[in-house]
């Protein structure tokens, strides 16, 4: 391990977070190297400060003990009609509002055919340039930001693994397109940013989008407002480039993981 | 009533390991401590009321301290001033920025340790007070809320490496704080 990793690995080695042979060379490093050994000390020391500062603090002026709490607890406990009636009034509403909402979504086409798809992602796209916004999660490595948007989005999202120097991940967001909650992902491609949707794709259409092969594989292209559009249908899911990019140069977001059967 | 008796017990058995920590955080997210004691009992009676109804797994520290954040963060949107600490929001906990994570950190002067520890105790509080929220917060969960990385990411609800690099860069910041002061304090000395 090299002085450098020391100063990577510091914070999560002295809050116990680096794995066992990690933190075995870490220490070895230290052995070795009284810099580092000198840092470590430093910020064990801070660490330990701020612990103690934030513990000693804590009884200061606070009343409220456990003896306290239990008679509150216990008195709360002695009102059991009051919350009874109350929960089952609640009860009521609640069963009749999901009843509201059941039936306005039955009756509600499912798809929002409406609009088209690719005016709906390039409007999405436009927005998010125009209004400056950013990314919520920001990283370079495609399976984080994949395991980030699943558990945001609930889709099985599973991006191109490998990304050349030219096309470059920059991070992620949820957000919605229809009502629907899709994946957002930004890229960079050269200097020019691209933008990648996720989304289910039994909510929407591609009917007006041509069809074309690459690479033996069937992608879907459309123009919208100045912007080329490239999808592709992988199991549920539908992953859409978006970019002023010409076409061809958004193909490089519709590589295969390796996890995909060809 | 038996039953009833025995579930307030059974609350406070639980909640027994993790009140110092929680009295901790609590101070850190109030602006007194007469506000800290508001938020300490509206956090605990909310976590009373979903006692209950939630899972006995689920009955972590991390589970009650998401309880007094968002009872922090409601205080904050009603404009009150009796939060001192602002939760930050998801969106806020964005990386933008990668700082270099073996950037040497920020110097301190030579000190024994005595006079590093009487430095810490004099300059700590403020150079924490002085991190952006979004920094302060990593660091009082761990420090105050005694929490590990795990249990942060559930408490921010954001992945294992944000708050790994949050971390981090919210360490080092607090380095550069603490060496700015021994900075001002060397001019000071100079000038007089």
């Amino acid at each position: 391990m090299k002085c450098g990793e020391v100063r990577e690995y510091l914070f999560a080695f002295l809050d116990g977070e680096l794995d066992a042979p990690l933190s075995i060379e870490f220490q070895r490093h230290l052995e070795r190297c009284p810099e580092c050994a000198r840092e470590v000390e430093i910020e064990r020391a801070i660490h330990k400060q701020l612990e103690a500062a934030a513990l000693e603090n804590s009884g200061n002026g606070l009343s409220l003990s456990e003896d306290s709490l239990r008679r509150e607890l216990t008195a709360n406990r002695q009102r059991p009609m009051l919350h009874g009636r109350a929960f089952a009034a609640i009860s009521i509403v609640a069963v009749l509002l999901i009843g509201l909402v059941w039936l306005r979504l039955t009756q509600t086409d499912d798809r929002p055919t409406e609009t088209h798809f690719a005016d709906l992602v390039v409007t999405d796209y436009q927005h998010f340039l125009d209004n400056r916004q950013s990314v919520e999660f920001v990283s370079e490595d495609s399976a984080e930001v994949s395991s980030w948007l699943q558990t945001k989005t609930g889709l099985e999202v599973a991006l191109p693994r490998s990304q050349s120097g030219h096309c470059r991940l920059v991070g992620a967001r949820k957000c919605k397109i229809a009502q629907r909650t899709v994946g957002f992902v930004l890229y960079k491609i050269g200097d020019m940013p691209a933008s990648l949707i996720v989304a289910d794709s039994r909510a929407f259409d591609l009917d007006h989008f041509s069809q074309v092969k690459h690479d033996g594989r069937t992608h879907w292209v459309d123009r919208c407002k100045g912007h080329n559009v490239v999808a592709r249908e992988r199991g549920n899911l539908l992953y859409a480039a978006v970019s002023t990019l010409p076409e061809k140069e958004l193909f490089c977001l519709m590589t295969s993981t390796n996890h995909e059967s060809h | 009533m038996a039953a009833g008796l025995a579930k307030v017990d059974s609350f406070l058995d639980y909640l027994r390991p993790h009140w110092q920590r929680l009295r901790a955080a609590s101070w850190q997210y109030a602006a007194s401590a007469e506000d800290a004691n508001d938020l300490m009992q509206d956090t605990l009676l909310r976590a009373w009321r979903n006692y209950s109804t939630t899972d006995e797994r689920t009955h972590s520290r991390a589970w009650i301290l998401v309880i007094m954040r968002n009872v922090a963060l409601e205080w904050h949107r009603s404009a009150s001033r009796r939060i001192k600490f602002v939760p930050v929001t998801e969106a806020e906990l964005t990386e933008f920025a990668p700082t270099d994570p073996a950037e040497p950190f920020a110097s301190l002067p030579p000190m024994d340790e005595k006079q590093f520890r009487e430095f810490l105790d004099e300059k700590l509080a403020s150079a924490l007070d002085a991190l952006e929220p979004s920094f302060r917060e990593v660091i009082i969960l761990s420090a105050a809320g005694g929490l590990n990385y795990r249990e942060i990411s559930q408490v921010l609800d954001c992945p294992l490496g944000t708050v790994m690099s949050r971390m981090a860069r919210a360490r080092r910041a607090l380095r550069r704080r603490l060496s700015e002061f021994t900075e001002l304090h060397r001019i000071q000395e100079t000038r007089s």
